[in-house]
């Protein structure tokens, strides 16, 4: 059903009940004007038949009937009056208009009657005689208490009537004009009325809409400007509560998205309710695109598949293990809690997972360096052990094999001591270049290239290898020269033990950038496989352990020229191609605060 | 109509889901393998696989018993035949991931054998495939499926390049041949992963078709009738 609009509802109604009461101020005020007319007519009427009343009555009494109607005629027309005399048995004895003698028996008239019963009345009714409306009144002749005849004084209501319709006349059109002011009175009231409640109303709308910062106009009347005040402090109410929501909102997705560790939320059918931005980096997924949608379509990855399940299924928090298959393997750990509602509902899943690839990795680093740091005290000691008892066997008494057996003794003493010096170096200067002891100045690069080479020199002569020194020698840097020395030598060493004979070592420095000196150790060697190079600077990490080991390296060489270069605050890196060689590169500050750190 | 429609077929999908993770972890796993040579990754794509088979033959016995009810509509018979043909699909490329980490595993005896660099490639490039044919699937992206079946061209032409590589080595030491064999072996199975992977997105446009048809033409729903 179609609403009315308010306004043609108070119009309509307005103007209703202005036309009714026209209508009913017509319709009583018509009728008593007429009621008034006629009764001073009909009193006028009885006056004047009380005045002519002895004048009639005398004519009666003598008779003289010719006469009487002479004088009514005569009288009538002076007075404008229709006089009529008739006997008690209704005969008309005289008549100011008509002739009496025409006239038919009047006893039948109501006046008449009522005359006849001694009464004064009146009457309005048609006249046949006159031809038009006429009023009556009529009184008895009384002669000695007995009715001698009726006299009857009669005018034409025509004038009266005329007059009483033309005041309704005026009425009506009064009324009209009235009614129409008060029709347009009304059409102003009801704009009047309903305008500010249109506006209200538009106002509301814009609230709905979200335009919080509208505030209503104020009507002036008072309920419709309580009402807009009322909906102006809502608004202000609820844009508070809406900015203090969109706050806590923001702060939640700032704290969300700025975890380190991957967050999200799941309902009961393993459905996405949210995730934050770690999680979706971690999982390689758009977080706009995987809300409300399972677990199953947005990862692929069954282990944190059957988690999500395993934990919706419990009632207590959860904790495993999931490992991610991508470029590489991440290993994450992951916590899933149950979110409960007040009633203790459950409602869904968070889930919050924690990237331990490093951790994992540095676990891995430590246990194999217990291993292998066993491992390698283990091989000389067992050598060493084996001989010995043989030895004691029965074997010193053969001179030769003593000799012999001695002899490889010594050797794997000396590597048992070559470990542990290579282990304790590596000890040393962790901790004081942890405890900042090891004191750097700015000195001459060639200086300790030129040195390191002639450390190595024999053995390159003997396989018959040639070192190049390529090196300005004005180019410093900011060392501890017996380090880098030590870090330099097992660099070029290295270079010559992994060559074949007659092959060329380059060493070469240069100031490559404001604050930082290159030097390269360059050779033709075996090269090294892309796979080993993350590992290479591990301790006791061998990509071949046999050729290691009969070339007297202790696994622990490059580790400690890792640690020396950090102690410098610098830092060493490799490239290498199988079947080509390998170059090694370490990196120092030139000076003091240049290389970002502060050096004690 | 929709609504109860997919959830009549929600449970076998998960499932399918699952598999696919399932299939797509020893696929990279093995690619890893084979770039870094490592073997235990190799051994547990090796062990992983029973899983993969037992999956396959659940999700299998499910879609028979959903095919067997005679209640089943038209649009769902449509979608569960796609579902049954990329089950099986993905257990030969499970298998196939096996018969790669096997040749990891023997590869891995030859230390000095340096792989050559195309046969990183070969696997990368159709891990890309097999992806982007699961993410078709997931997301029921008849586009990107398309795609995936245009990408199998590079595959098909690197895996040909990698026949020339392996012969041209095989030629140079010929010492080396039986270790260049397994290797072409690794080869041969990324090739055919990648054509699997073809397949799956072939089927992924065969069931969005499905739907489409069903939003549509008159003549559309008796030739779907007929079909089922």
């Amino acid at each position: 059903m179609k609403k009315k609009r308010l306004f043609w509802q108070l119009y309509t109604s307005n103007f209703l009940i202005i036309f009714l009461a026209l209508f009913a101020f017509t319709f009583l005020i018509s009728g008593s004007f007429k009621n008034i007319l006629f009764s001073q007519v009909s009193d006028d009427l009885k006056s004047r038949a009380q005045l002519l009343h002895e004048e009639i009555l005398h004519f009666v009494r003598s008779d003289h009937a010719n006469d009487l109607d002479a004088y009514c005629v005569d009288l009538g027309r002076r007075s404008s009056t229709r006089i009529t005399v008739i006997l008690p048995d209704g005969t008309v004895i005289a008549d100011s208009e008509r002739d009496p003698e025409s006239m038919d028996n009047h006893r039948r008239r109501p006046e008449i009657r009522k005359a006849m019963d001694g009464q004064v009345s009146t009457s309005t009714r048609f006249s046949a005689t006159l031809q038009q409306n006429t009023m009556y009144a009529a009184i008895p002749l009384l002669d000695r208490g007995s009715i001698i005849g009726v006299l009857r004084t009669a005018v034409p209501v025509r004038e009266a009537e005329e007059s009483v319709e033309a005041l309704q006349w005026q009425i009506v059109l009064g009324g009209l004009i009235i009614t129409l002011l008060a029709g347009l009175i009304s059409l102003v009231i009801s704009r009047r009325i309903t305008r500010p409640i249109q506006r209200l109303k538009d106002g509301a709308a814009r609230f709905a809409g979200g335009d919080l910062d509208f505030r209503l106009p104020v009507p002036n009347s008072e309920e419709l400007s309580d009402l807009a005040n009322v909906m102006n402090t809502m608004a202000t109410q609820l844009q508070d509560r809406i900015s203090i929501i969109t706050q806590q909102h923001t702060q939640q997705d700032a704290l969300l998205s700025s975890m380190m560790e991957g967050v999200i939320a799941f309902d009961t059918d393993e459905r996405l309710i949210n995730i934050n931005r770690s999680a979706a980096q971690l999982l390689k997924v758009d977080a706009e695109k995987v809300l409300g949608r399972s677990i199953q379509e947005v990862v692929r990855n069954v282990g944190l598949q059957r988690f999500v399940e395993d934990a919706l299924a419990s009632d207590t928090a959860t904790e495993g293990y999931v490992t991610l298959v991508n470029d590489r393997e991440r290993f994450l750990q992951v916590h899933g809690s149950i979110l409960k509602e007040m009633g203790g509902q459950p409602i869904g899943l968070v889930v919050v997972l924690n990237d331990v690839t490093e951790l994992r990795a540095l676990e891995n680093v430590r246990r194999d360096f217990v291993a292998n740091v066993s491992h390698e005290l283990k091989t000389p000691i067992t050598s060493i052990k084996g001989f010995v008892e043989t030895l004691l066997d029965g074997a010193i008494s053969d001179r030769e094999d003593a000799v012999r057996f001695l002899g490889i003794v010594s050797k794997q003493a000396d590597r048992l001591n070559a470990i542990i010096e290579d282990l304790l170096s590596l000890s040393r200067i962790e901790q004081s270049s942890d405890a900042e002891e090891i004191v750097l100045a700015s000195s001459s690069v060639y200086d300790a290239l030129h040195a390191a080479i002639q450390v190595c020199q024999h053995d390159a002569d003997m396989k018959h290898i040639r070192i190049h020194l390529n090196c300005e020698s004005e180019i410093t840097a900011l060392m501890n020269p017996p380090l880098l020395e030590q870090a330099l030598v097992n660099l070029i060493s290295n270079a010559v033990k992994y060559s074949e004979e007659g092959k060329n070592v380059w060493v070469s420095a240069a100031q490559s950038k404001q604050n930082e000196v290159r030097l390269e150790i360059r050779d033709e060697g075996y090269g090294i496989e892309a796979e080993h190079l993350p590992r290479l600077f591990e301790r006791f990490y061998r990509i071949d352990k046999a050729r290691s080991r009969k070339l007297g390296g202790t696994g622990l060489g490059l580790a400690i020229v890792k640690h020396i270069a950090q102690a410098h605050h610098g830092n060493v890196d490799v490239t290498s191609t199988p079947g080509e060689g390998s170059t090694f590169t370490v990196t120092l500050p030139v000076n003091r605060g240049g290389g970002g750190e502060d050096v004690a | 109509m929709t609504e109860r429609h997919i959830s009549e077929t929600q449970p076998l999908r998960k499932s399918l889901l699952r598999l696919c993770a399932l299939v797509e972890e020893n696929a990279r796993r093995c690619v890893l393998a084979i770039r870094t040579r490592d073997r235990e990754g190799a051994q547990r794509v090796i062990d992983a696989d029973h899983e993969i088979d037992a999956l396959e033959i659940a999700i299998e016995e499910h879609c028979e018993e959903m095919l067997q009810r005679n209640t089943l509509p038209a649009e769902d018979v449509r979608l569960v035949i796609g579902f049954l043909r990329i089950n099986a699909d993905l257990e030969r490329v499970g298998d196939l991931s096996t018969n790669i980490a096997r040749g990891v595993l023997a590869i891995g005896q030859y230390e000095q054998l340096v792989l050559p660099a195309e046969i990183v490639e070969l696997a990368e490039g159709t891990l890309t495939m097999l992806t982007k044919s699961l993410d078709a699937f997931m997301h029921m992206d008849t586009e990107g499926a398309r795609t995936v079946c245009q990408m199998d061209g590079e595959v098909d032409d690197m895996y040909r390049s990698m026949i020339g590589v392996v012969r041209d080595r095989i030629m140079a030491e010929p010492a080396m041949t039986e270790r260049l064999l397994h290797v072409l072996s690794l080869a041969r199975a990324m090739e055919r992963i990648a054509d699997y992977a073809t397949n799956i997105s072939e089927n992924v446009v065969y069931m969005n078709e499905g739907r489409i048809v069903r939003h549509g033409r008159m003549h559309s729903h008796g030739a779907e009738a007929t079909d089922s």
